[in-house]
């Protein structure tokens, strides 16, 4: 990958939770990078840090209970992750945030208009309005001008998230971290949402940091994809290599594990993943549960390059090759 | 840091509690005198090996009026408290159970009582019945258990919707066992923080009804008649600050001790 | 095979009281479940499906319309500990109070007026059957992750020996790798207990999964999903 096609690059992020005097590392020593007009999925589990990684980018994380460290570039400039007040100049203009439940980030005591024009004067509201009119209308929420007087409880969930994205994206942001997008909400609206998602990157040149459990999700959008257990990036690659040929276990176990449209017993992995902060060990994470653990796996694993541009992190598995005689 | 500065005062906050309520019960074995037995020719005695804290203006022992006015006054305390509480609880979880007409009465009820000063219906009350230690508890108990009932049905309220609670149904407990099994576990550390608090609100009552002379009957001690007794001396404070003292550090551990009750459990929601 | 276990009549729902205004969550929904068949239904969150859910249960009385379970109103006398759930949240489903033993013991308690000791055993058998160790019955739920408590909780649904089985999204709260657990694990008590399901989900591969007709609700009713090629979309990769 070339430097200059680079927008977002996290260079060694780390971040641990603070109980008493211990610090419980959660997330460890995340390098991951994200294209311009690009987009990155962070695929992985519950406690797998994965929203974490997103909100140290996004430097949200608490310095009381977190503790954060490492670096993460925008385009050239580095970004003061653990400086609350310098963040505000990247937060909202240039590293934009949808959360995971929409209905917490609106105030329910604001109209929806109210919300689009908060922070701007008055001057502006007219083109704010025209501006976000038509973006809603390109979303697919009908009759943009009726949803001006309403509130966040009268909208369903993906009504939400539409207006929630249609929100951050009029600052004109160059990156738009989504963590969990589409959790809450049902096929249908899921489908449109990544279709919204898909037109903010090729219409506004948006790159897309994705955080997402849902191989689906992840599969469709993302040309970059991380995989992440217990903390670590397990594989990383271009999504064709890693979803096409996983060379991890647990990213193996993970896509086999997903019911399709079939009623063929599923291929479930074995045990439950690691707990925010449970410690692993010194060996591989997934060791554990994994059905070619060996010997070896009790010792550090690194992230190796396996074929060019494809990293995994683990020593002893080969890709469905062996899967298929082991 | 923050932590372990809690755990020494919730420690230093129980250790005067028991410490005082320790040497009420042991009154007899810590103090050979009676505390009714009157003395005029030792009125106002100083510190001595025979009375530790002095007499008063009778000559009758500090110390031991100290003792037996504390279980009076811990102990009447103690008593309004934990029979409003059962009374308050019971009610409360069952009103909020039933809901409906009944439970609407008790809101009204209860929202009629906290319109009128406690203080004023309290003496209402103890004009009817009449003075004595036994009327002001009563009348205590009449004002307070419903504050517990509110609480308790509000809870309980917050409990029922829970999945758990649909489960227990599912399972085919009846109303009883979920109240009991699956309801008032869950309720019951914060019934108990408000009732650590609500003992030294009880307790402040007590002694203030007998200050004004309608709890305790003299002879008998009581921390709230002795102060009562010691205004007339101001020239001796003594009399007045011993069971002033007592009072105040039972009532600000208790508050202590609920404020740190109610900021746990509040710790372990989020 | 083919009596007709469920029958749902023009059941309705509203929240929130007449004066203030009142929010329809189910506006007529019908359908009838055969014995053994499960059932899926799917639509986005707030579309009614907890609600419809709580009233197969008979936790709740529907507004009008009925739901009979063998010709008996849902949460009558006679339909008792017939009917269980299995809910979304497994955390928030158990009693932390009660340790396994005794949260999976209340149903065999109550409905089988079983003695402590016939208490043990079948709930160690009914631990086995879900596939958490016996052993494991006198820890707290505290103590266990969202993917073991949701196979406790379907031990303690199991143990009322239930005719109709509710899933009130039993995989949402769930990681995707023990998700697929979970799924084999309801598919196995299908077919060993012959069990019939009502699942309820968002995830309509989960639902194809498990499912053997498929109802999709939206706005307070449902309408039978004609062809299942008509929400399945391509394969990516």
């Amino acid at each position: 990958m070339k430097k200059e096609d680079v927008i977002l690059q996290t260079e060694n992020l780390s971040v641990s939770m603070r109980a008493g005097k211990e610090r419980i590392p959660a997330v460890k020593d995340v390098t991951l990078s994200l294209k311009r007009k690009g987009c990155t999925g962070i695929i992985g589990e519950s406690g797998c840090g994965k929203s974490l990684t997103c909100q140290a980018v996004l430097g949200l994380l608490e310095p009381k209970k977190w503790t954060v460290t490492g670096k993460v570039f925008l385009e050239d400039e580095e970004v003061p992750i653990t400086d609350d007040r310098s963040m505000d100049r990247f937060r909202g203009k240039k590293l934009a945030f949808a959360a995971q439940n929409p209905m917490a980030a609106f105030d329910p005591r604001m109209t929806m208009g109210a919300h689009f024009l908060e922070g701007h004067s008055r001057r502006e509201w007219d083109a704010i309005r025209k501006d976000a009119g038509e973006r809603l209308a390109r979303m697919g929420i009908c009759e943009p001008e009726s949803l001006w007087n309403r509130y966040s409880f009268e909208l369903s969930g993906g009504q939400l998230q539409r207006v929630l994205i249609a929100l951050v994206l009029g600052l004109h942001p160059k990156v738009l971290l989504a963590d969990e997008p589409t959790t809450a909400l049902d096929q249908a609206t899921e489908e449109e949402l990544l279709r919204i998602l898909e037109d903010c990157q090729n219409q506004e040149g948006i790159s897309i940091l994705l955080v997402s459990h849902d191989l689906d999700v992840i599969s469709r959008m993302a040309d970059t994809v991380y995989v992440m257990y217990a903390g670590q990036i397990v594989e990383c690659g271009e999504k064709e290599a890693v979803l096409g040929n996983p060379l991890h276990p647990y990213t193996g176990g993970l896509m086999r594990s997903r019911p399709g449209f079939s009623k063929e017993r599923l291929k479930a992995m074995n045990g439950y993943p690691p707990r925010l902060g449970e410690s692993t060990g010194s060996g591989c994470a997934f060791a554990p549960r994994c059905p070619f653990a060996k010997e070896v796996c009790k010792g550090e694993q690194v992230l190796r390059e396996m074929t060019p541009g494809h990293f995994s992190r683990c020593s002893c598995f080969r890709g469905q090759g062996e899967e298929k005689h082991g | 840091m923050r932590k372990r500065g809690r755990k020494v005062t919730a420690a230093c906050c129980a250790g005067c509690l028991t410490f005082l309520a320790a040497a009420c019960l042991l009154a007899p074995v810590l103090s050979s005198c009676d505390p009714n037995l009157v003395n005029p020719l030792k009125k106002f005695a100083g510190m001595s090996r025979e009375h530790p804290l002095g007499t008063d203006y009778l000559g009758r022992d500090l110390l031991a009026r100290l003792l037996w006015g504390g279980r009076n006054t811990l102990g009447y305390a103690a008593a309004v408290t934990a029979v409003s509480a059962v009374i308050g609880t019971g009610v409360g979880m069952i009103s909020g159970f039933l809901g409906g007409a009944a439970d609407r009465l008790l809101m009204r009820g209860s929202d009629v009582l906290r319109a009128f000063p406690g203080v004023v219906l309290v003496l209402i009350i103890v004009s009817i019945l009449g003075a004595g230690i036994g009327n002001v508890c009563i009348a205590l108990l009449l004002t307070r258990w419903i504050w517990y009932a509110r609480m308790a049905r509000n809870l309980t309220r917050e409990e029922l919707s829970r999945p758990s609670i649909l489960a227990g149904r599912l399972a085919g407990s009846g109303w009883g066992a979920i109240l009991i099994h699956h309801v008032f576990p869950a309720i019951l550390p914060q019934m108990l923080s408000v009732l650590s608090v609500d003992f030294g609100g009880a307790l402040l009552s007590i002694s203030g009804y007998s200050f004004l002379g309608l709890g305790i009957l003299p002879p008998e001690p009581e921390w709230g008649m002795m102060i009562s007794d010691g205004r007339s001396y101001m020239d001796k404070p003594g009399m007045m600050f011993w069971p002033g003292i007592c009072i105040l550090i039972v009532v600000i551990s208790v508050n202590v001790l609920g404020d740190l009750l109610r900021d746990i459990l509040e710790e372990k929601r989020t | 095979m083919g009596e007709v276990l469920l029958e749902v009549d023009d059941v309705t729902r509203a929240y929130g009281s007449k004066r203030r205004g009142q929010k329809q969550i189910l506006r007529g929904v019908s359908f009838r479940l055969q014995e053994g068949k499960c059932l899926g239904l799917v639509g986005e969150s707030g579309c009614g499906k907890s609600t419809l859910c709580r009233i197969l249960a008979g936790l709740e009385k529907p507004d009008s319309g009925q739901a009979l379970f063998c010709r008996e109103p849902v949460g009558s006398k006679k339909v008792r500990g017939k009917i269980q759930m299995v809910f979304q949240n497994s955390l928030e489903a158990v009693n932390h109070h009660q340790n396994v033993l005794q949260i999976v013991s209340e149903p065999l308690k109550n409905l089988f007026h079983m003695n402590r000791e016939e208490c043990r055993k079948e709930t160690a058998r009914l631990l086995e059957m879900v596939g958490i160790a016996p052993e494991e019955m006198k820890k707290y739920p505290r103590q266990f992750s969202g993917g073991q408590l949701q196979r406790i909780c379907i031990a303690r649904a199991l143990g009322a020996k239930p005719e109709l089985l509710l899933l009130d999204e039993p995989l949402s709260s769930l990681d995707a790798s023990v998700q697929a657990q979970i799924l084999n694990l309801l598919s196995d008590l299908r077919n060993d207990l012959n069990l019939t399901c009502i699942l309820v989900s968002h995830d309509i591969r989960a639902v194809y999964y498990l499912s053997d007709e498929i109802l999709r609700m939206s706005e307070g009713t449902v309408k039978a999903i004609p062809s299942l090629d008509t929400i399945i979309r391509p394969e990516r990769f």
